[in-house]
């Protein structure tokens, strides 16, 4: 099946997620097979304490 | 990527990435080849690939690291510590560190306990602080931050849904230098966190997957959950959001900046008489000395 059919069943949206088969990243048109190895790599990171929030120190 | 309607290979995608790091350099006026860049880094994905992107491109780009002095059970900070002195010695660029605890008394967590300020208050603070002070006194021309389109879009839903006015006018790739402020640059504005985990992956750049402790349950968070809900059904709303935004952001911005002055402690700007981070300092140290006894 193409990733992206996996993403959807496991409700992960591709947005949040790099695929890699067998160690190589793929888009999610990429068709997964019995056997590949799959890695799902999370691309959201959160805090955004360094962000501007105000003037000066 | 859909919001671009392009698929890229292994090899075409390392060029198209630092293509639009400089178009977006060049867009925004951030800086130019002549000038001493100094890069932000925690040892994440987006630092470290803006690093990595603008040596690519022949920039002076040095490295800047803030011990936060976080453990969280995954001795956090020494990870990232690692993988951003590890960097520094790959690219050969020097890394400028500053440790929190040396110089506050106290590191994050502790501040956090002490002040009873949420961690990432105490944490953003110190940061810009520290950011500013090592430009300063090593002869940077700007200070440059990995903060990527979903951070941008993120904050900007924040500051929206509040109709804060004050950091709506303050959001802005570039806040250009002013009274002892050293200019601010973010020239992975239009990248999407997918687009940088990418590149690094691409690139081999060693970075820590583990996320910063204090970030769990973040609100920012909550507004990139509902964000890549609507990327995904509607491509190219994040960038639509943003773009948008900067044509109307002029209409917030105060015609009277307000006037900054020398902490009478540090030196730093404030806009009072003694800045944020020295009266923190003085907090820590009250409290510290309360607790001792």
């Amino acid at each position: 099946m193409p990733a992206r059919k996996l993403l959807e069943q496991i409700n992960v949206l591709a947005e949040t997620v790099v695929v890699t088969k067998n160690e190589e990243i793929v888009t999610e048109d990429e068709m997964l097979e019995v056997g590949d190895e799959v890695e799902l790599i999370r691309v959201i990171s959160g805090g955004t304490g360094d962000q501007e929030r105000g003037i000066g120190n | 990527m859909p919001e671009h309607r392009l698929a890229l290979c292994r090899t075409c995608y390392s060029p198209w990435f630092l293509e639009h790091t400089e178009r977006a350099i060049k867009k925004f006026s951030m800086f130019t080849h002549p000038e001493r860049i100094l890069v932000a880094v925690s040892g994440g994905k987006d630092s470290l690939a803006l690093w990595h992107a603008l040596v690519e491109l022949d920039y002076q780009a040095d490295g800047f690291y803030i011990d936060l002095g976080i453990d969280g059970n995954i001795s956090y900070s020494d990870q990232s510590k690692h993988a951003c002195v590890k960097f520094s010695e790959r690219l050969n660029r020097p890394l400028h560190t500053v440790t929190v605890a040396e110089e506050v008394g106290a590191a994050v967590p502790e501040i956090k306990d002490l002040t009873r300020r949420v961690a990432c208050s105490g944490c953003g603070l110190v940061k810009r602080y520290f950011m500013n002070r090592t430009s300063l006194e090593a002869g940077y021309d700007v200070i440059a931050t990995g903060h990527n389109l979903d951070d941008e879009v993120a904050v900007l839903f924040g500051n929206t849904l509040r109709w804060d006015q004050e950091y709506l006018a303050r959001q802005y790739p570039v806040l250009d230098e002013r009274e002892g402020l050293k200019k601010k640059v973010k020239p992975f504005i239009y990248f999407t966190e997918k687009q940088t985990t990418v590149y690094s992956l691409v690139n081999r750049i060693a970075y820590i997957r583990e996320e910063c402790p204090f970030a769990k349950g973040a609100t920012s968070l909550y507004y990139k959950d509902i964000i890549n809900q609507l990327e995904h059904q509607m491509p190219g709303s994040k960038r639509r959001f943003l773009d948008g935004f900067f044509q109307v952001r002029d209409r917030f911005v105060q015609s009277e900046p307000v006037e900054l002055r020398p902490c009478r402690q540090c030196g730093q700007p404030t806009t009072g008489d003694v800045c944020a981070y020295c009266r923190l300092v003085e907090q820590v140290h009250r409290h510290s000395t309360a607790s001792v006894r």
